[in-house]
């Protein structure tokens, strides 16, 4: 101890003022730094839980200079060492601290596990197995709605990491691999994104990726992995064998290779944790299905997938509160076709699913109709569908009908009606009013249409709230064109509004309007007389 | 892969999945119910959840990690995944680390291993709550900060063993006068666990005798007791149930509220007088601290207000009981229910009580109404605040309470409301009396006594009524309009009819919402808390109802 005292006061005693300061601030809190003497500072700083704390810090380079028994390191290493007081100098050389190799020992030990490869906590998990390949999917499905624009590195943006992890309950560490994987795979390939505006790149399902998700799903674990072993990187691939673990042929590869750049490590250990992640490998062993698959015996790495795998079950449970639970996989095709009205709250071997109103309504946006949607869940549900589901439904259904009745009604502009003062209060309280609901809307027009004393600009004003789109007629220098807008602002005498078709904003004036008809499902061209922009 | 057909489901979110149908569900909820909180509990799967403030309070009443595990394994249908099972290891093994113990006096805050307590106390927010280091593994805290600590500890993931006891208080005889009646099982279960566990929180739905499990915890205290209330009338109905229930007799119980100020063995204040001011100060928090109270019962716990959540935080030598039918804070504090008053020590199911007969079975209706054709082009024009307001009390509303009224003629009938204008009008419209925030105590006691007689077959009621009303004859509720979405109103408001009738009939609970506005977004969510306990709404038209 003394001689450690001795080594340590001569180490601190030959820092200059800055060194001494860093040193201070590294190793002791703010308040143990006033009035501190010497001889109490060497004392910290040889407490154990002040090293204990100091190495956390360490890079290999300095833990290696410190495990080695002759002081081996670079003159810098040694040099940090000295300024972090965890050598000592003796006989004017640096020396060894006797209080800090029990520390570090006892360091490396716990944080073993993660010293060189930071791995997935795992064992024979069919979870992870299962759900990473389940996430893949669900990933892609996500992708084919909205492609993935990747930013100017190439990279996908952390933004977009982050939401699709929230929506799967994946960390980005594991979104981020998933994507690798499904890019690896083939399953999701790069292309230049056509928009005059920019070159981007973005990423979308490949054609193959739809079969893919619906085969069975031991099949399509296989094939994944058998897909991405198949791309493993070049010094892997060379050494990938059954029985050898691939944490250890990775630690080995950096071992032997000490030139290998940041990008091809990153590489590697992305490959390792891939494989870690999708359950082709655990704890780097490889799962009894691949190691089938490396012995070239695809039939039976077929056969030992298969039974790795839990069965489907039938069907799911619909509950009261609308919450869906598969309490095993579902089969892929079935499964594909429920997350089309559903949110996923818990991916898994069984799954939490969950309907709301705006699952639903975003399923009708996307071409299902109520009464479709009312049959695959009576199909697919084990119990019967709750009374509000059902409701909504039927409600929904009625909305329809509504709306294609609706497309017939017309606002005919009388253009000796004078201003109603009530529309100028409409617009003066609509200043800071957010969107209304598009039934609403509708229900508000139908209202209007019933009565000659609510003005284009009321119709405008609710059409503006709701966000609809209208086919507006306008009779300029006595030829009559028909536009397909949705008006952005509204004013006494003219409204600012969006040329559906061209893209561009256009400011008409009130008085040349003379019908106002609401676009309630596609574009009808034949509406759009004399356009000409 | 083979699965074992056991209940439960863990997923990989920590959270577990309870088949209710299933032969083992019953064990399985027994075990599960040390170390999971009761998420949601729909019709066919109920949804618990693995936190770490579970785990702990599972530790706390000496469970290991090991026997957590053993549990799983036994009733899951999957293996638990790895994640899972190394978080309730993880999360398990911390408890313990740091310890709040009394030594020589002195309350100090120790630690099994000093990189420990040095990790915590180079935390700022944990820093100012001690005082000196006593050695390495050893800190003195001041007695206010235990509570604070404890929360700030915890925020950090390191929960402290609170070893340091509670004071006894005053000794005081309380029994419990079980003449014609006894406890039910649950309420048995609910006061054990909390009395075993010192201080928390007991979770069970209106009209399952909350009171009663109260009285049972100070029956097992035998202390000074401090009961704090919602208000005036619920500090009635404590007084008048502890007079029934136990061996407690008028002088035994002193009130204090605005208009008495009586401090007796057995005290019973509201939230309101604790937290009033005068010259800006709190003129009456010092009830809390200046006796010895052997135990503080928080009624209505997720009510609580922040100054004596504040204050509660320096009473942590004192037990403490909350009592709640819906442990759902609309502002978030959940949490800092758990760590100030206590962990949650016993919840119970509705429709297990609803099955056992223990409440009255109820069902539960949504009638949407059509704005009329002005009140909708009033609320198409409104600002965003005013929308919730026009649609909820739309006058469309008052020929369907009518029609409601009629259909169940004979029965108590409760019309409930947000706005004062809209219940005036809607009382006036029933002519039936309008009991709201103005109506002196006096007068709604009369009122009360008068329904409960059958004088009056409906009451119009503001959200006075939300709580602590014993209305034991109301058997309809008409929710008119409410706090917007808030889900601890509707189950609470559900709550007045859920008292066991006589004839064992079912209640019912109708919920008037206009179509197509804000008013139906918000009945949705206000519906949560009660979908999730197992309540199905039907959803109907106005002109389908009859």
């Amino acid at each position: 101890m003394l001689q450690d005292t001795l080594a340590l006061l001569n180490a601190v005693s030959q820092l200059d003022e800055i060194s001494l300061a860093k040193l201070l601030e590294n190793r002791l809190e703010a308040r143990e730094i006033l009035n501190i003497e010497i001889l109490e500072l060497v004392e910290k700083l040889l407490s154990a839980s002040n090293i204990k704390e100091a190495l956390k810090k360490l890079s290999y380079s300095q833990i290696g200079a410190l495990r080695s028994k002759e002081l081996i390191g670079s003159e810098q290493t040694l040099a940090s060492l000295l300024s972090l007081g965890l050598l000592g100098i003796h006989n004017g050389s640096p020396c060894h601290l006797k209080a800090v190799k029990p520390q570090l020992d006892d360091s490396l030990e716990t944080a073993k596990t993660d010293w060189r490869l930071p791995s997935f906590e795992s064992s024979d998990d069919i979870h992870r197995t299962f759900t990473s390949t389940q996430k893949s999917v669900l990933l892609l499905r996500e992708i084919s709605r909205q492609p993935l624009s990747l930013n100017q590195s190439g990279s996908a943006p952390a933004s977009v990491i982050q939401q699709l992890g929230e929506r799967f309950n994946s960390s980005n560490e594991e979104t981020s691999l998933l994507l690798d994987a499904l890019l690896v795979a083939g399953f999701l390939i790069p292309k230049q994104k056509l928009s005059p505006a920019s070159a981007k790149i973005e990423l979308v399902p490949s054609a193959n990726s739809d079969e893919w998700a619906l085969s069975d799903h031991h099949a399509r674990w296989l094939h994944f992995a058998q897909l991405i072993i198949s791309n493993a990187p070049e010094l892997i691939s060379v050494q990938l064998s059954p029985d050898k673990n691939l944490i250890s042929t990775f630690n080995s590869i950096l071992d032997d290779h000490p030139l290998i750049d940041n990008q091809y490590r990153e590489k590697l250990k992305n490959f390792v944790q891939m494989c870690e992640l999708l359950g082709i490998t655990n704890d780097g062993n490889f799962h009894p299905a691949i190691q089938l698959l490396l012995q070239e015996e695809p039939a039976k790495a077929f056969q030992a997938a298969a039974a790795h795998f839990p069965e489907t079950v039938s069907g799911v449970i619909i509950q009261p509160d609308f919450s869906v639970i598969a309490t095993g996989p579902l089969k892929p095709e079935q499964g594909l076709k429920l997350l089309e009205l559903v949110h996923v709250v818990t991916p898994g071997l069984a799954t939490t699913l969950q309907i709301s109103p705006d699952s639903i309504k975003q399923a009708v946006a996307n071409g299902w109709d109520p009464v479709e949607i009312g049959s695959f869940l009576r199909d697919i549900s084990l119990t019967p569908l709750p009374q509000p589901l059902t409701f909504m439904l039927s409600e929904l259904q009625t909305r329809q009908t509504e709306s294609a009745d609706f497309k017939t009604a017309q606002f005919q502009k009388t253009t000796d009606q004078p201003e109603q003062p009530q529309d100028k209060e409409v617009l003066k309280q609509s200043v800071s009013t957010s969107s209304i609901a598009e039934s609403t809307a509708r229900k508000i027009l139908n209202t209007i249409k019933t009565k000659p004393h609510y003005s284009t600009l009321i119709v405008l004003e609710v059409a503006k709230r709701s966000k609809a789109k209208l086919y507006i007629t306008l009779l300029i220098d006595d030829v009559a064109e028909t536009l397909l807008v949705t008006p952005l602002s509204v004013s006494k005498d003219r409204f600012r509004a969006l040329d559906q078709v061209r893209e561009r904003e256009l400011v008409i004036p009130l008085k040349a309007v003379t019908n106002i008809d609401l676009q309630d499902g596609p574009l009808d061209n034949k509406k759009l007389v004399g356009y000409n922009g | 892969m083979m699965t074992t057909p056991g209940p439960l489901i863990v997923q990989s979110d920590h959270t577990v999945l309870l088949e209710v149908a299933h032969p083992e569900a019953e064990a399985a909820r027994h075990e599960l119910a040390v170390f999971a909180e009761l998420e949601r509990a729909p019709e066919h799967f109920h949804t618990y959840r693995l936190t770490r403030l579970g785990l702990w309070n599972a530790r706390a009443a000496g469970h290991t990690s090991k026997e957590v595990l053993d549990t799983l394994d036994r009733f899951v249908k999957f293996p638990v995944p790895t994640n899972v099972s190394a978080e309730i290891s993880f999360a398990m093994d911390r408890y313990g680390k740091l310890r709040i113990e009394r030594k020589d006096d002195e309350l100090v805050l120790t630690a099994n291993d000093p990189i420990i307590l040095r990790e915590v106390k180079g935390a700022k927010s944990v820093a100012q709550l001690l005082l000196d280091q006593v050695d390495e593994t050893t800190i003195k805290i001041a007695p206010w900060a235990r509570g604070e600590l404890k929360q700030v500890l915890l925020k950090r993931g390191w929960p402290a063993e609170d070893l340091a006891g509670f004071t006894p208080g005053t000794p005081y005889e309380i029994e419990l006068n079980e003449d014609g009646w006894q406890l039910r099982n649950y309420q048995l279960q609910a006061i054990d666990r909390f009395y075993e566990g010192g201080s928390g929180v007991v979770v069970l739905p209106c009209g399952a005798g909350k009171t009663i499990v109260g009285a049972g915890a100070m029956a097992k205290v035998k202390a000074h007791t401090l009961i704090l209330v919602t208000g005036a009338v619920s500090a009635k109905q404590w007084r008048s149930e502890l007079l029934a229930r136990t061996s407690l007799t008028e002088d035994d119980i002193g009130e204090y509220s605005g208009s008495s100020k009586e401090v007796k063995p057995v005290t019973i204040a509201t939230y309101q007088i604790l937290s009033s001011k005068r010259q800006g100060q709190f003129a009456h928090l010092s009830l809390l601290s200046d006796y010895d109270w052997g135990l503080i019962l928080y009624d209505e716990v997720h009510l609580l207000p922040a100054p004596i959540f504040k204050l509660t935080a320096e009473l942590q030598a004192r037990r403490r009981l909350g009592l709640t039918a819906t442990l759902v804070r609309e502002d978030g504090k959940e949490s800092d229910v758990f760590s100030l008053i206590g962990p949650k020590r016993f919840d119970a199911p509705w429709k297990d009580l609803e099955q056992q007969g223990f409440i009255a079975p109820a069902a539960c209706f949504e009638i949407r109404v059509d704005l009329t054709e002005d009140e909708r082009y009033h609320y198409a024009s409104a600002e965003d605040a005013d929308r919730y307001r026009i649609a909820a009390s739309s006058s469309a509303k008052d020929p369907l309470i009518k029609r409601i009224l009629k259909k169940h003629e004979g029965e108590g009938a409760l019309v409930i409301g947000q706005y004062l204008e809209q219940l005036d009008e809607t009382a006036r419209l029933l002519d039936a009396p309008l009991i709201t925030g103005q109506t002196p105590i006096s007068e709604r006691e009369k009122l009360f006594q008068e329904f409960r007689d059958g004088i009056h077959p409906t009451l119009v009621v503001s959200k006075v009524a939300n709580f602590s009303i014993d209305l034991p004859d109301a058997s309809v509720a008409i929710q008119i309009s409410g706090s917007f979405g808030s889900r601890q109103e509707e189950a609470q408001r559900l709550g007045r009819i859920l008292r066991p009738n006589k004839d064992g009939a079912t209640s019912s609970f109708y919920s008037l919402v206009a179509s197509d506005t804000v008013d139906q977004d918000f009945a949705l969510n206000r519906q949560r808390f009660l979908a999730e306990q197992g309540y199905s709404y039907t959803i109907m038209k106005e002109s389908d109802f009859s």
